[in-house]
């Protein structure tokens, strides 16, 4: 089975350790999301996964192979770095070019349609591109190359409503078209939330969840009804966020809900992903 | 290994600095040609200076933002470290090439002498057309073209790999010790001779010690080469994408 499996894993910078021991597994054909806080280690995971900096220990494999240096591995994962690592006074048909050398199955069509449908001016020079346009041109490619392992880091920074939209409709339709492995590292939590399966959120350069997104959601719910209402039921439950507007309150409840004993009044839905990323992410 | 690509990445990289390079040349062996009807008793020499100039930026240039464009691409730093090897040959043969053809075209028109003639031409019949002379000088460009990309590329990564202290430290010791230093030894140690020493060194490996024989710089370029080879290679097996 195709998957890259990331085996004790630790990460030193100087007296930080970035990543400890990190054991996990992307399996083929899902899409994941990596959360984290700032400074969380998740770009350092991925920058290790793709060989461009190495681990303190543990090792990183691809489909089997070790991936340290060794070509064959690498040709499976594309990393979309949050960072710009192609020549600045490169002009963006001319990284397709490049890309398509580097990546013979690279789909120029594709990668140009996208271009189109973006509004982004290929003959432009990366370093002429504002940072959204800039993540726009990195979206293209890891969306056009041909490879099983797609890592996303930081996929939408700089781009507004409308290209986000557009980004994550595009996502969906290139992932049922080619199914393959994504991961999607990313700060804005309600966004992925209808797009990821599988979600691993870092803490400290630790795993704190690794989960489907449905077994962590299961794991509490919220509530919405009037101030009264909701104040007198969430007593003795384990809270995690309240909020209030006017007479209404909303509340995310860690916890079993027994649906025979909900009052009359009280909304119950599943619960906010941000809001129990905030919480674990927290303390 | 995807050597085509990383190979032929590198050599486009090359191409426009090249074209840009030989377009100064000849604009300037037009400027000495009309300098020389102007004064007719001057002459030029070994423009190949210029080359070697030249070859030592390219090769000082090359590093960062093709390991930063490799890994990008999932190239491995092997694959970056062969190819660059591999690069430097065609990019050291064409200049090599263009300049042999260049200093029999120059002498022609002009008063000139190529730089291995101005060195080595001593041991050699007074025809600057003579074959032997071409091909040797040909032999002897490439191979001082190949070790000077080659320490320039070193250099570059040296740089890449060190932080701001050890930077400054060697920006400032090694001229430091060359120009200071050395020359300070020198005068209060007489007795060991240190830089008349250094100048019989350099003087035996360029086979001009005793008499001219341009294998000696052959070899000591290819010797240069090899050793130039496992620095980079160690310092590029290594080597981070640093933010």
């Amino acid at each position: 089975m195709n998957k890259i499996e990331i085996k004790g894993i630790s990460k030193q910078f100087g007296n930080v350790w970035a990543l400890s021991d990190i054991d996990l597994n992307f399996e083929e054909n899902k899409i994941y999301g990596l959360l984290g806080r700032n400074g969380a280690g998740k770009s350092t995971l991925l920058n290790i996964i793709t060989n461009k900096i190495f681990a303190s220990s543990g090792e990183v494999r691809v489909n089997g192979e070790n991936a340290i240096e060794n070509d064959h591995a690498l040709k499976n994962v594309f990393l979309m770095s949050e960072k710009n690592y192609y020549p600045n006074n490169m002009k963006i048909r001319e990284i397709f070019k490049w890309s398509k050398e580097f990546y013979p199955g690279f789909d120029m069509d594709y990668a140009n349609n996208l271009a189109i449908k973006f509004g982004l001016n290929i003959n432009k020079r990366v370093k002429e591109l504002s940072t959204g346009y800039s993540s726009i041109f990195k979206i293209i490619i890891a969306l056009s190359v041909p490879v099983q392992f797609i890592l996303l880091d930081e996929p939408v920074l700089g781009l507004d409503a409308n290209h986000r939209d557009l980004f994550y409709r595009l996502l969906i339709e290139n992932y049922q078209q080619n199914p393959r492995t994504i991961v999607i590292s990313t700060h804005l939590i309600e966004e992925v939330s209808n797009v990821i399966e599988d979600i691993i959120i870092i803490k400290d350069g630790k795993i704190l969840k690794n989960e489907s997104v449905e077994e962590l959601l299961s794991k509490g719910y919220s509530v919405a009804g009037s101030a009264a209402a909701i104040d007198d039921f969430i007593t003795g439950k384990n809270v995690i966020s309240c909020d209030s507007f006017g007479g209404l309150k909303t509340a995310c409840v860690l916890g079993k809900i027994d649906k025979t004993q909900i009052p009359q009044g009280i909304e119950v839905n599943k619960l906010d992903l941000q809001k129990l990323f905030i919480q674990l992410t927290n303390v | 290994m995807n050597i085509k690509a990383a190979l032929k990445y590198q050599l486009h990289d090359a191409k426009r600095a090249l074209m840009v390079y030989y377009i100064v040349i000849y604009s300037l062996f037009i400027f000495l040609v009309i300098m020389q009807k102007m004064f007719p008793e001057g002459g030029s020499s070994g423009m190949e200076n210029a080359s070697i100039i030249f070859i030592f930026i390219a090769g000082l240039n090359s590093f960062k933002q093709t390991f930063k464009m490799f890994l990008q691409n999932s190239i491995s730093r092997k694959t970056l470290f062969v190819s660059s090897l591999l690069s430097i040959f065609p990019i050291a043969g064409f200049m090599a090439l263009m300049d042999s053809i260049n200093a029999v075209i120059f002498s022609k028109i002009i008063t000139y002498e190529s730089f291995f003639e101005q060195l080595y031409g001593g041991g050699y019949a007074t025809n600057t057309n003579d074959f032997r002379l071409i091909a040797e000088g040909f032999l002897f460009s490439i191979c001082m073209y190949s070790a000077f990309m080659l320490l320039g590329y070193v250099i570059s990564i040296l740089y890449y790999r060190m932080n701001k202290g050890p930077k400054v430290a060697v920006s400032l010791g090694v001229p430091g010790f060359f120009l200071v230093l050395l020359p300070i030894i020198d005068t209060n140690l007489k007795d060991i001779n240190i830089l008349k020493n250094i100048w019989d060194f350099i003087l035996f490996i360029l086979g001009m010690k005793n008499g001219f024989n341009p294998y000696y710089p052959i070899v000591t370029c290819g010797i240069v080469f090899v050793l130039l080879s496992g620095i980079s290679f160690l310092l590029t097996r290594k080597a981070v994408i640093k933010n």
